[in-house]
């Protein structure tokens, strides 16, 4: 039958592993992580079951279907406008009665609900024990499956489920009773919207009399067109607040709280002792008052540490393997087909491998940083860190929960963007998305490392962290001031948030996070970054005056050359005023990898031409080099890995506990890439410092801007662009002219 | 005002959920807002009448709160303060 595919809705509330169970029915990849919000938009799937195709729709997780949030409306809207066959509502196993709230608003909608008991194993360790016959029984036949999604346990049950409700058998929805008062209110209602055919066509007249003596705000307005009916539900909820002393809402709320109470009874038994957790206690501690700023900031320490100096080894490797060998066979290949000397070439050495190969160097440190945001995120603590920082977001009028969307811009700063829609309030919303890229993103990581390494040696990872640090700084200052000024009179919003239970992080969670998130790295290099390169290269070998030919120019007398040497005057003040320099910074806009892309192409090109040429090895040396390399690179990275503890303990005054070497004194000094050199002539220290506080502040990537005009508008957008720049120059400005007097120029 | 009070005279023993101290179990019986967040306060396991447990608590800060037995609610400075709570009786 050549029917349209049905759909399947999956609901459920926030962090109860909708989208392990979405990836498990449809095959998909998506992001999963153990804090609420992730899934802020629907997503679409295909679930392939016996003859025929299902086709899934992942919603925001949402605790109801009221219209308090943008994801609540999207998902509630979904279900009323595109009828799907079924509802999967997910509800986390270990959490049960909260849970089952939403579900109660499904069965409202009078749509077919299967119940997927996810994270049955937690519930189970915790010692609960589940009847799932007696709850599906409960809820008129409503199939009750449990579940665990991660390991795929029950993952075959929900389809079979899904399978049968395909064939309507005619269950009876089930009926939430209410307090008398109510349902004395609610018949007369519903029956006055049953003579009205055109709700009867999108509503249920039961839910929308409901929705009504709630007093839902998007449900009032859109039936405004009805005033005769609102007046009724407004006379009506008056009187039960009359009769029972309560408003309407309560008395609703609760009448569904005792619904699920009745559920539950017997069919969720639950041990006599242990009330508080290993969780809990774990939050005494990691939450404390005192204790959970500092334990928060060396949490982010160690990451930065970890990004910063366990992946140094690698990146060496892989710098070495991109300059080295890659670089070698290209050449040698090249001038067997007889291309050797021409553009080509240049184009493919200068331009590509040395913009491309410059940004994918990186891979390895993005790989430590995600990995280590992953476990973070994956053990629960992200969420808490919200929470510890809620004090400091107080300050600035806005509250803990902004601080989720800012930590997810330590990854990406489009995601964190998208991720402001978990906030309910509009102004916070835009203060926040304000915010987030002052968050030092994934790909600025690059500048800090190259100019670390080149400046700082084994201190970079302070450099780093030190970033990281000025951007929340910067941000917390710009929300403070925005709170005083553009948003003023608007008192914090309230704030509450679910904390999901601490767990041990799952490797294979983590690892697919991980790789997923570099892959969209390496992706970027194949497109955006090849393109850009290819570009730039270009404009560097087209003169702008006789003095050369194409190809065979000065830089600084090519298009690119110029074009940069123009604005270069801008960062003059802030002592990096040069046109190698700001070229970077504009090409920075394309993607923030470009810049270290860019500076590989400028810097090194020039260095190539002064550096005396070392025989090539033969293809043969390359190859075991670069197998005895990547050992001592291992080799290294255990080095690192085992000097963080040294390190973390001398952050103590007066405390100088030994590093371990491993390969020998100076087994890494000489190591410096050829770009690290060309960057110690082309800037000192200070300046150095001064250009990485810009690269951390100034205008957000294309990408990013045009995330934000999507969600703020394009005015937002201008206001964005100018602020940030100005802000980066101003800060980078102080940094150099605060330095030199202090007599740091040197 | 359509706020839900346990009992118009003053009631002893109920201070606000701010001055609780951590493990302490208490009875909500009011919360001091606005209908809209009164609501979602409720949906999210927090109403009148209702049991919870001070996992986290703090005179300034945020609070964290065990509700509905197996439910972690982190609830701001400013929401903590104005929902008032009594004491369970038979707890220490």
């Amino acid at each position: 039958m050549a029917v349209q595919a049905m759909k399947i809705a999956l609901a459920g509330n926030p962090n109860v592993g909708k989208s392990t169970i979405f990836n498990a029915l449809t095959g998909s990849r998506q992001h999963v992580g153990n804090w609420p919000g992730k899934t802020v938009e629907k997503k679409e799937g295909r679930l392939r079951l016996q003859g025929q195709d299902v086709i899934v729709v992942d919603l925001p997780g949402t605790y109801s279907l009221t219209a308090y949030s943008i994801e609540e409306i999207i998902s509630r809207d979904f279900i009323i406008n595109e009828q799907p066959g079924a509802v999967v509502a997910v509800v986390d196993a270990a959490n049960m009665e909260r849970n089952l709230y939403l579900v109660t608003q499904l069965l409202e909608l009078e749509v077919p609900v299967i119940v997927a008991l996810n994270m049955s194993d937690i519930a189970r360790g915790r010692g609960l024990t589940i009847d799932a016959a007696k709850l599906s029984n409960r809820l008129n036949g409503a199939p009750v499956i449990e579940m665990v999604g991660n390991s795929g346990i029950g993952i075959d049950a929900l389809k079979a489920a899904i399978q049968a409700v395909t064939v309507p058998d005619g269950t009876a929805a089930v009926h939430i009773g209410y307090d008398s008062a109510l349902e004395r209110e609610i018949a007369p209602l519903a029956q006055a919207i049953s003579a009205i055919p055109e709700l009867v066509r999108q509503y249920r007249a039961r839910w929308l009399a409901i929705k009504l003596l709630e007093a839902d705000s998007d449900i009032t307005q859109r039936l405004a067109a009805y005033p005769a009916l609102l007046e009724a539900a407004e006379a009506a909820a008056e009187r039960i607040e009359n009769a029972t002393g309560d408003d309407a809402e309560t008395l609703i709320t609760d009448g569904r709280y005792a619904f699920i109470g009745t559920v539950i009874s017997g069919a969720l038994t639950r041990p006599r002792e242990a009330i508080e957790t290993t969780s809990d206690k774990m939050d005494r501690v990691l939450t404390h008052r005192y204790y959970g700023v500092p334990i928060f900031l060396l949490l982010m320490w160690v990451v930065f540490q970890i990004t910063a100096n366990v992946s140094a080894p690698f990146l060496d490797w892989v710098d070495g393997l991109v300059g080295g060998p890659v670089t070698n066979w290209t050449v040698g290949l090249l001038g067997a087909v007889g291309l050797s000397g021409t553009w080509f070439e240049a184009l493919l050495v200068d331009g590509v491998i040395a913009g491309v190969g410059g940004v994918l160097v990186f891979v390895p440190v993005l790989m430590s940083l995600y990995l280590a945001i992953g476990v973070l995120e994956d053990s629960g603590y992200m969420a808490r860190a919200a929470f510890v920082m809620d004090r400091m977001m107080r300050a600035m009028g806005l509250h803990g929960k902004s601080f989720l969307p800012m930590l997810v811009g330590f990854g990406c700063t489009v995601p964190a963007v998208y991720a402001t829609r978990t906030l309910e309030n509009e102004d916070d919303r835009k203060l926040t998305g304000f915010l987030v890229t002052f968050m030092s993103c994934g790909a600025r990581l690059p500048v800090y490392v190259v100019i670390g390494a080149a400046f700082f040696g084994a201190s970079s990872g302070n450099l780093i962290f030190g970033m990281y640090l000025l951007g929340i700084a910067v941000a917390l200052l710009t929300g403070w001031a925005l709170k005083r000024t553009v948003y003023r009179n608007k008192p914090p919003q309230p704030f509450v948030m679910e904390l999901p239970p601490y767990r041990t992080p799952r490797v294979r969670d983590v690892w697919r996070q991980t790789w997923e998130r570099t892959g969209t790295f390496v992706r970027k290099a194949g497109t955006i970054i090849l393109a850009t390169s290819i570009v730039i290269w270009l404009l560097m070998a087209i003169p702008t005056n006789s003095s050369g030919s194409f190809n065979d120019v000065a830089p600084e007398d090519s298009v690119f050359g110029t074009v940069a040497g123009t604005v270069s005057p801008v960062f003059a003040p802030a002592g990096f005023g040069d046109w190698q320099a700001s070229g970077s910074l504009i090409t920075g806009f394309i993607a923030k990898e470009v810049v270290v892309g860019t500076m590989s192409q400028i810097f090194v090109g020039e260095a190539e031409e002064e550096g005396v040429e070392e025989p090539a090895p033969t293809f043969v040396e390359d190859a075991v080099g670069i197998g005895t390399s990547f050992l001592e690179a291992s080799v290294l990275t255990v080095q690192e890995v085992v000097n963080i503890v040294p390190r973390t303990v001398n952050i103590i005054p007066g405390v100088n506990m030994g590093e371990a070497n491993f390969l020998g004194a100076g087994g890494e000094e000489d190591d410096t890439t050829a770009l690290e050199s060309a960057l110690n002539q082309a800037f000192t220290p200070l300046t150095a410092i001064a250009f990485t506080v810009f690269v951390l502040l100034y205008t957000p990537c294309m990408v990013t801007v045009a995330a934000m005009r999507h969600e703020f508008g394009t005015r937002f957008m201008f206001y964005q662009i100018v602020y940030t720049f100005v802000i980066a120059w101003l800060a980078a400005v102080i940094v150099f002219q605060g330095g030199t007097l202090l007599g740091l120029g040197g | 005002m359509s706020n839900r009070r346990a009992s118009d005279e003053q009631f002893a023993g109920t201070y606000p959920l701010t001055c609780a101290s951590r493990g302490e179990t208490v009875v909500l019986t009011e919360i001091r807002a606005g209908d809209r967040l009164r609501k979602r306060l409720g949906e999210m396991g927090l109403s009148i009448g209702m049991q919870v447990r001070i996992v986290q608590g703090d005179l300034n800060g945020p609070v964290i709160l065990a509700v509905k037995n197996d439910t972690r609610l982190a609830i701001g400075h400013g929401m903590a303060q104005k929902i008032v709570v009594r004491r369970l009786e038979g707890e220490a």
